[in-house]
């Protein structure tokens, strides 16, 4: 199930970030937020109570205008602003359906926007904590990783018993897809690090075993292959921030806004009351 | 780290989800709005709170020093009006009589009741123009709905005038208006509600006859009666049908032949003429109906919107936007009906209605008034003649769906009128129904059995349609009462009464069988308008409901006729021959009772816009169709067949209208001229000297309860 709901969405924001890749990311985060507004507008105009919303929406706008129109009548206004708090609250509560049907495909989205928009590759020259997370005690495994050609593995493994966690710190040295190879057990499973790369890259974080939400929360990569004692290889990559004018942000209030403003733009368009 | 930055960002989503304001935030833009908008509305009604607490001493003192003049004089803190157009005393008496009217009847018992002389002529603009100045015709210069160019002699509309803007930037094809369309109102004179918002006492005016355009004063005005659809008509309805033998030229609306192709119906709407374009042209919407015979309904697609009508059903308000270009749409609403799918398709629209939410034209004062109403109660008819009266008459609705149609909207004005009632402290609550005259006007034959409309034409119902006229307006009156305290005033009124209209009076065609009218060369009927009269040797003409006009020399373009002695000479002829007319096929009836000169009428500074002579038709008698709109034969007198089977353009001496109210009044022959001054007394105000009327009522607080 995990594999399936991965691979549709893994391989339709491909689709429709490859085009972007060597451009601002600015400019695939906009197609990005375009596409989400209209595809929410769509879900939201279909599992909404639509004219409950504007009834709703235009009694606030109706007590609203009370305000204006009777401001010398207190009683009026006084009526007026508990009316507008209790049409307010209704409004909330029409849009708590389609909150609820729409949180699981947008944490499905943000998780790939995650992929694309969360980390910054590493830089030749620049290190990075590796991390493998295993079930059981790392002081007894005889866990091995070994790198590709383009990078270096700068330390020796420190295993830390508590955490149950093996670390490195590895060097890019090449830019590309690099390879990480995981040997436990007798078995092997890779776990990419991307050095360098274009402006919009995706970046998967970590690999993990094949658990149902751990998949979903790490789509990119195949799941580690079972029966090896390790849950998760983790890359401890930075954080990318979208800057604008010299403001930095983080990429979800980028994706917020822009979504807000399409979805705004566009509800007169498709008939949709929000 | 990171990867742990989006967990317990996602944790955090999803525990927010269980809250509804914050979590909506980060799922997307439908719900994302959700979160925006009611943060913004919480904001904006804590600030607004917060100002309106702190400005709430100012405005009091301020307030209080600008009403000193009247404070302590007012007897009264509330009036509430509630007009019944054409409300009949005779009906009102018998109905009261046999127990049908219990809260008119506590009214009338503990308070007042009488006949309220109306104005001359006894027409609805007029008697509410003067119920509103306190003055007689003269003063407020509103004589009929119609009144005349005098350069072409065609009808012109005697409330308001509405024009083109002043400014325009050519743009292509396009002509770009920078101002806004010049609107005049023609009523003259200062409605009581102006005084009153003069000396801060607010009022709130529903759909009063004459309040279009809106003016502006401290108070709330919803226009009525006399304000346009979005074609600039008084109402144009729309009827579509594949019965070709129906589709000929109707009054009152646009018959439209269609033909179903493969069970769908292609045709369209007619809006209004695009002015925005150097070619001027009408705007039109494309309408599809697919019509299912099987399950007797029609799937009804227009302007993005699909709806599905059961036979016999209304839709609810459905807004049309006709576009104009450039982006600019003209907003307006309409309800459909379908009135039958087999052997034939028929479907009714009713006149494309202003959108009060985007209003094309002002309705109200002030603008964002017929707004609220519509974000508070839903869409209404904005319609000055509101009840479509010429779709029954043509056929083009039964008398069920006329009735509901007309319910439905009285239902909405009440729900007007008791949200001002509801919100007025000090002032003046007035709405003015015109669902009485309305129905009356189309279902009075059912009071008359000998009425010419019950032979033939749509006759199903009976007289219970009038009863149930009045008991429901007792229901409104009681609901009224229950709103009123001791220091509230009610008064229940009409602007005139309500007779038979059996017989209509061509008086055209009498003029020209009189030799006062003359046709062109080789004609000996004329079309409607005049457009076959020989102006140059005309003497008078009829124009209107009551209205006679001479053709005067240096007055109308083309006058023979000479101002002075001669004029009065003409009219004092005319005056004795028509007052002679009999009706021979109904035993030498009286047809004309009175005839009212201009000369002897009220003075008033407009008085000279009046026509010459109003005619006071005799119960049973009205002027006839074709010679309301200028048409000449050979016929004078004929039988009305028409569903409009009651009238009050008559002699306002035989259809006077209802006074009551919870106090008692001190005269015994009230007139609708006296309403105004008697407000304006009660608030404590001295009516201006150019009301003609007198105050009613003593200023002191009265003894009878408010609950009447």
């Amino acid at each position: 199930m995990a594999s399936v709901i991965n691979l549709l969405f893994g391989k339709t924001f491909d689709l429709l970030l490859y085009p972007f890749q060597s451009l601002n990311p600015w400019v695939g985060m906009t197609v990005v937020s375009l596409v989400a507004g209209l595809l929410v507008l769509a879900i939201y105009g279909h599992i909404s109570d639509q004219e409950g919303i504007k009834a709703v929406k235009d009694k606030i706008k109706a007590h609203l205008l009370e305000l204006r129109l009777y401001k010398d009548n207190f009683r009026a206004t006084t009526r007026a602003q508990r009316d507008v708090l209790r049409y307010n609250a209704k409004y909330l509560y029409c849009n708590l359906k389609p909150m609820f049907v729409m949180i699981v495909p947008f944490i499905l989205i943000i998780i790939q926007l995650d992929l694309w928009f969360g980390y910054r590759p590493l830089s030749p020259g620049e290190s990075v904590m590796v991390k493998v997370k295993m079930d059981q005690d790392p002081t007894q495994s005889d866990l091995t990783l070994q790198a590709s050609p383009g990078l270096e593995i700068e330390t020796p493994p420190l295993r830390i018993e508590s955490e149950k966690e093996i670390d490195w710190r590895v060097k890019g040295l090449e830019a590309g897809v690099q390879t990480l190879t995981v040997s436990v057990a007798g078995q092997s499973f890779t776990k990419q690090l991307v050095v360098s790369g274009k402006p919009l890259t995706k970046i998967s974080q970590a690999r993990v075993a094949d658990r149902f939400l751990d998949r979903l929360m790490s789509p990119a990569e195949p799941p580690i292959p079972p029966n090896v004692p390790v849950n998760k290889v983790e890359i401890l990559y930075a954080g990318q921030e979208m800057s604008l004018l010299g403001y930095r942000m983080h990429w979800i209030i980028a994706f917020f806004i822009l979504s807000l403003v399409f979805g705004f733009g566009l509800k007169g368009f498709f008939g949709v009351e929000v | 780290m990171e990867k742990n930055r989006l967990r317990f960002s996602l944790a955090l989503l999803v525990a927010l989800a269980l809250l509804p304001s914050p979590a909506m935030a980060y799922i997307g833009p439908g719900a994302g709005f959700a979160f925006v908008s009611s943060f913004f509305t919480l904001f904006l009604v804590l600030l607004l709170a917060v100002f309106s607490l702190l400005a709430w001493p100012f405005r009091l003192l301020l307030r209080t020093l600008k009403r000193s003049k009247t404070r302590g004089k007012s007897a009264v803190d509330k009036i509430f009006i509630v007009g019944l157009d054409g409300m009949e005393p005779s009906l009102a008496d018998r109905y009261s009589a046999e127990g049908k009217l219990p809260n008119l009847t506590r009214l009338r018992e503990n308070g007042s009741y009488s006949k309220l002389a109306t104005t001359i002529p006894s027409i609805s603009p007029v008697a509410w123009s003067s119920f509103m100045t306190g003055a007689h015709p003269g003063k407020h210069n509103i004589f009929d709905f119609l009144s005349r160019d005098t350069r072409t002699y065609l009808p012109d509309l005697s409330s308001a005038r509405i024009g083109t803007p002043k400014r325009v930037l050519p743009l292509g094809k396009y002509r770009i208006p920078l101002s806004k369309p010049e609107i005049t109102g023609l009523r003259k004179s200062v409605p009581f509600w102006k005084i009153l918002g003069d000396h801060h006492i607010f009022s709130t005016i529903l759909r009063v006859p004459l309040t279009f355009p809106p003016e502006k004063f401290n108070g709330h005005l919803l226009s009525g009666m006399c304000a346009p659809d979005l074609k600039g008509s008084q109402g144009t309805f729309f009827f579509y049908t594949t019965d070709l033998e129906k589709v000929k030229q109707r009054e009152g609306g646009v018959m439209i032949p269609v033909e179903i192709k493969d069970g769908v119906v292609e045709t369209h709407i007619s809006g209004p003429e695009n002015t925005m374009l150097k070619k001027v042209e009408e705007i039109r919407l494309p309408l599809k109906i697919r019509v299912d015979k099987e399950r007797d309904e029609a799937h009804i697609d227009v302007a993005g919107q699909k709806f599905t009508l059961k036979k016999g059903t209304f839709s609810e308000w459905k807004k049309l936007t006709f576009p104009a270009g450039l982006g600019i749409g003209i907003g307006s609403i309409a309800r459909f009906h379908v009135s039958q799918i087999h052997p034939h398709f028929e479907m009714y629209m009713t006149p494309l209605n202003i959108d009060p939410e985007k209003p094309a034209l002002p309705l109200s004062n002030p603008l964002i008034y017929s707004v609220y109403l519509s974000k508070l109660l839903g869409s209404y008819i904005t319609l000055g003649l509101a009840n479509d009266t010429w779709a029954l008459n043509e056929g083009a609705l039964s008398e069920e769906a006329f009735l509901e149609l007309t319910y439905s909207n009285h239902k909405d004005w009440e729900r007007m009128f008791f949200n001002a009632i509801d919100k007025t402290q000090q002032g003046v609550a007035a709405c003015v129904f015109e669902t009485t005259d309305s129905i009356q006007h189309m279902f009075f034959r059912y009071l008359d059995p000998t009425h010419p409309a019950n032979k033939n034409g749509q006759h199903a119902m009976s007289a219970k349609v009038i009863e149930d006229l009045y008991t429901k307006m007792d229901d409104l009156v009681g609901r009224v009462m229950q709103k009123a305290d001791d220091k509230t005033v009610i008064i229940v009124m009409s602007d005139h009464g309500f007779r038979s209209f059996r017989r209509g009076v061509n008086l055209n065609s009498w003029l020209y069988l009189n030799g006062y009218l003359s046709l062109k060369d080789g004609k000996d009927v004329s079309n409607e308008w005049f457009q076959d009269v020989d102006w140059d040797k005309t003497k008078a003409y009829a124009l209107g409901l009551g209205g006679l006009y001479l053709n005067q020399r240096g007055r109308e373009a083309r006058g023979i006729v000479e101002a002075g002695e001669e004029s009065r000479a003409l009219k004092k002829e005319l005056i004795e021959k028509m007052t002679s007319l009999r009706d021979e096929e109904h035993d030498g009836a009286v047809a004309i009772t009175n005839i009212y000169d201009r000369d002897d009428l009220p003075a008033g500074p407009y008085l000279g816009n009046a026509p010459d002579l109003v005619i006071g038709y005799n119960e049973g008698y009205r002027a006839s169709w074709d010679g309301v709109k200028g048409k000449v034969n050979r016929v004078v007198i004929d039988d009305n067949a028409k569903a409009w089977s009651g009238d009050h353009c008559i002699d306002p001496v035989q259809v006077p209208g209802v006074f009551f109210s919870n106090r008692k009044i001190n005269s015994t022959t009230p007139h609708i001229i006296d309403i105004a001054p008697t407000v304006l007394t009660l608030f404590g105000i001295t009516p201006p000297p150019h009301m003609d009327g007198r105050p009613l009522m003593e200023t002191r607080v009265g003894s009878n309860g408010g609950k009447g």
